[in-house]
């Protein structure tokens, strides 16, 4: 199989100059598969390498931040990458599956006495996202955690292959809920490919992506409050995502800003009112939110549980490839709005938040100083548009094309292959689907009551992840 | 004869009531949220429904899954015979402060086995980590109360002490006294499942203590264990109300006495309901392994307050 170490040749060499792997998938041609890998830093560059028959051998060992990839490629096309070390099922399942095929949920591979495994979901005592997890625990520290995921896979991939010129919108703004504007704009970028969209409407769309941004880590800081059982700074959190929530369906109609973007820029203008309005809001909102976290991180008993707890290292972050807030609070200097700015990005000053010591505390320091940041942007996108159209029209070339953006959760990638007008390939990678494997590294060594406080302090998508 | 009717319908009060304290609880909460919260009888009607529903019981478990909820409940009704509560004759004065601290014992012990009985992974952790509080709570429980007999005089009869402590005037105000009480708050915080030790209103089940082991109960049997739970506190508020600061409470039966001590009672009981609202609005739960530091203080807190009483 000469073939596939050409494949870990090539990536090896793009991490050796600075990218990192953004996105692997496998598309069908005549007479067999070709591997995609779509590597991302301050370019792109796309590699692609055709497999001969039904194996290849796995590139894991060498780049573990495939591993996920190669994993889905296996459930997805069936071609099986040897060699690799952790072929556990990703999505599918046995007794149930949207994918043929499906295996059995394994025992985690740990052994020794006094070791118990326990198994938890798919159905949790909340209303939460459903996602099976299995903890192997010595009394109560954590050996061991493994996630199964995939209970609400809908094949939104398969959904978005349509015309080009088709408006998909409104799947994309589906894919996860509450990250729509990022996916709807990475959606975009892939048909809208070298359009010249409206300065206004990138503008609006900016403040879109940010509103929705201060939304999320609204809801993370009060979810981790609440975990903590801290009721008090739970209620007000969960109060100023709620004042987010009706100023967007007051702009524009939706509290998830649904049904804002369209190809070629957006379905609306927003008026002056509108305008005047979402600055009082965010002002309000950055001077309640400062005051919030203030509330949270003065109580000793609220920092003697964020502190430590759910530490994710330097290193594996970048060997898993962890993006968005998570893994700059573990130091990874990883922002695609400074990196390769979208939108309005480029025209607004802003500032990548850091924190070396990858705890909850880190996390929670990162989405409170995001916050800060995406109203300081929001006000600037504000004074600086003028008036004008909010919309042009595209025209969609043949061709293979990235759409990346940043979500509230990180790094969201969309590739879209066109032939002949119509998409025949299009793959999405939500930014929770790296983040799972370092959560499951983030567990390791804590105890089992900290684990719903990690998972909340990571705030990963299960639908984002399921596709 | 006056004196038994009295202390008979102190204990039907007692329960009566639980549910009531438990709503104010949570609507206190509530509205140090700002939020509105439900009415302060919600519970009742909770119970009541529950009450009303049958019950469904997993496959694994054994008939004696079914008898628990009714024991619980039983010891509960036990102890409020025991408990002074406005008056301070009690209907059964045949225990002793030793005998209801272990009465809690076996109500914990029934809802430890029901957590187990049911053979799922939430009520095996709730369990496990309910016995390792229990561990520790004992020691601090009992010295407290014993405090509180050595203060006494020695006597660890329940109704003998409240008449004691008021005999003895204010010289009761003692050092001893309070570090008992602080002690016994601590323990009564913890043996009720409440925050810092454990999150009564939690989603998560992995975190849940008390509710874990709850989770394979419904209908009537989850009906009487949340009535047992409430009326766990309520007897704890009381012991806390009447045992350590029985000022108010009536000694004879003379109608304005009654009067004097049903106000005394409701104004103790919810100050000590308030309290434990504002903790819970404003301290984080713990870590798990961080609670054994808490009730150590409330161990040395009573080993003070003995020390206070026969070296000092």
């Amino acid at each position: 199989m000469p073939e596939t170490d050409e494949l870990s040749q090539k990536i090896r060499k793009c991490l050796n100059e600075g990218l990192g792997l953004a996105c692997m998938y496998a598309r069908g041609v005549p007479g067999g598969h070709v591997l995609e890998a779509v590597m991302a830093g301050d370019r792109i560059e796309r590699i692609t390498v055709r497999v001969e028959g039904m194996m290849y051998q796995s590139v894991t060992p060498d780049i573990p931040s495939a591993s996920l990839y190669e994993r889905e490629i296996y459930e997805t096309h069936g071609i099986y990458p040897a060699g690799h070390p952790d072929m556990r099922p990703l999505r599918s399942r046995s007794s149930w599956g949207p994918l043929s095929g499906g295996r059995a949920i394994p025992h985690n591979d740990i052994f020794g006495n006094g070791i118990f495994e326990i198994p938890v979901g798919p159905i949790h005592a909340g209303v939460i996202g459903p996602g099976h997890f299995r903890f192997s625990v010595a009394g109560e520290p954590i050996l061991m955690m493994r996630t199964y995921l995939g209970y609400s896979r809908r094949g939104v991939e398969k959904l978005m292959e349509t015309q080009a010129s088709a408006d998909n919108t409104a799947i994309a703004e589906r894919i996860s809920g509450d990250n729509a504007v990022a996916h709807t704009l990475a959606y975009l970028q892939t048909v809208e490919q070298d359009t010249e969209i409206p300065e206004r409407a990138r503008f609006i769309r900016t403040v879109l992506s940010e509103l929705e941004r201060i939304c999320s880590h609204l809801g993370t800081i009060s979810g981790i409050a609440l975990d903590t059982a801290l009721a008090v700074p739970a209620a007000h959190g969960s109060a100023l995502r709620e004042s987010i929530l009706r100023l967007n369906e007051r702009i524009c109609g939706h509290r998830l800003l649904w049904g804002m973007l369209r190809i070629g820029g957006l379905s609306k203008d927003l008026t002056e009112t509108a305008l005047d309005e979402i600055e009082r809001e965010v002002m309000r909102v950055r001077f309640d939110a400062e005051e919030l976290v203030g509330i949270m991180i003065r109580s000793p008993s609220f920092m003697d549980r964020a502190e430590t707890t759910g530490r994710l290292s330097y290193e594996d972050a970048v060997h898993l490839r962890a993006v968005g807030p998570v893994a700059r609070a573990s130091g990874v200097d990883a922002d695609v709005r400074k990196t390769r700015p979208y939108a309005a990005y480029g025209l607004a000053a802003m500032d990548v938040p850091k924190c070396p010591s990858g705890d909850v505390y880190a996390r929670l320091t990162v989405r409170k100083r995001e916050i800060m940041e995406s109203v300081s942007m929001i006000l600037q996108c504000i004074n600086s548009m003028e008036d004008g159209p909010v919309r042009t029209s595209v025209k969609t070339e043949d061709g293979f094309y990235t759409g990346i953006t940043e979500s509230p959760r990180g790094e969201t990638v969309h590739c879209a292959h066109i032939e002949n007008g119509k998409i025949t390939k299009y793959k999405i990678r939500d930014a929770s689907f790296p983040n799972w494997p370092a959560l499951e590294r983030a567990v390791m060594g804590n105890i089992v009551p900290d684990f719903p406080l990690i998972n909340k302090s990571f705030d990963l998508s299960y639908s984002g992840n399921d596709l | 004869m006056i004196e038994f009717v009295l202390s008979a319908a102190q204990s039907v009060l007692m329960i009566a009531l639980a549910p009531l304290f438990a709503g104010i609880l949570k609507k206190a909460k509530a509205r140090m949220q700002h939020r509105n919260g439900s009415s302060i009888f919600q519970p009742y009607r909770d119970v009541a429904k529950l009450l009303r529903k049958n019950e469904t019981v997993s496959e694994s478990s054994s008939l004696l899954f079914r008898f628990i909820p009714y024991v619980c409940f039983g010891s509960m009704v036990l102890l409020s015979l025991m408990t002074p509560f406005f008056f301070v004759d009690v209907a059964a004065p045949y225990g002793d402060l030793i005998s209801m601290v272990y009465i809690f014992t076996l109500y914990r012990l029934m809802m430890v086995l029901g957590g187990l009985e049911g053979g799922s992974v939430f009520g095996g952790m709730g369990s496990s980590r309910e016995m390792m509080m229990s561990v520790l709570i004992e020691p601090s429980l009992l010295l407290s109360l014993m405090a509180l007999a050595g203060l006494t005089g020695g006597s660890t009869a329940v109704s003998d002490i409240p008449r004691e402590l008021i005999g003895m005037g204010v010289i009761v105000l003692a050092p001893a006294l309070v570090l008992a009480a602080s002690s016994f708050f601590i323990t009564l915080l913890a043996e009720n499942s409440r925050v810092p030790f454990d999150n009564p209103s939690t989603h998560l089940e992995l975190t849940m203590v008390h509710e874990g082991m709850l989770v394979e109960y419904s209908g009537r049997g989850l009906g009487l264990m949340d009535l047992s739970s409430m009326m766990r506190l309520m007897i704890f508020s009381s012991m806390l109300c009447t045992l350590f600061f029985p000022w108010g409470m009536a000694l004879t039966a003379s109608p304005f006495a009654i009067f004097v001590g049903l106000a005394a009672i409701f104004a103790k009981v919810l100050f000590v309901t308030l309290a434990i609202a504002l903790i819970e609005s404003y301290l984080a739960k713990y870590r798990l392994f961080r609670l054994p530091n808490l009730l150590t203080a409330s161990f040395a807190l009573s080993l003070m307050a003995m020390i206070s009483l026969y070296i000092l």
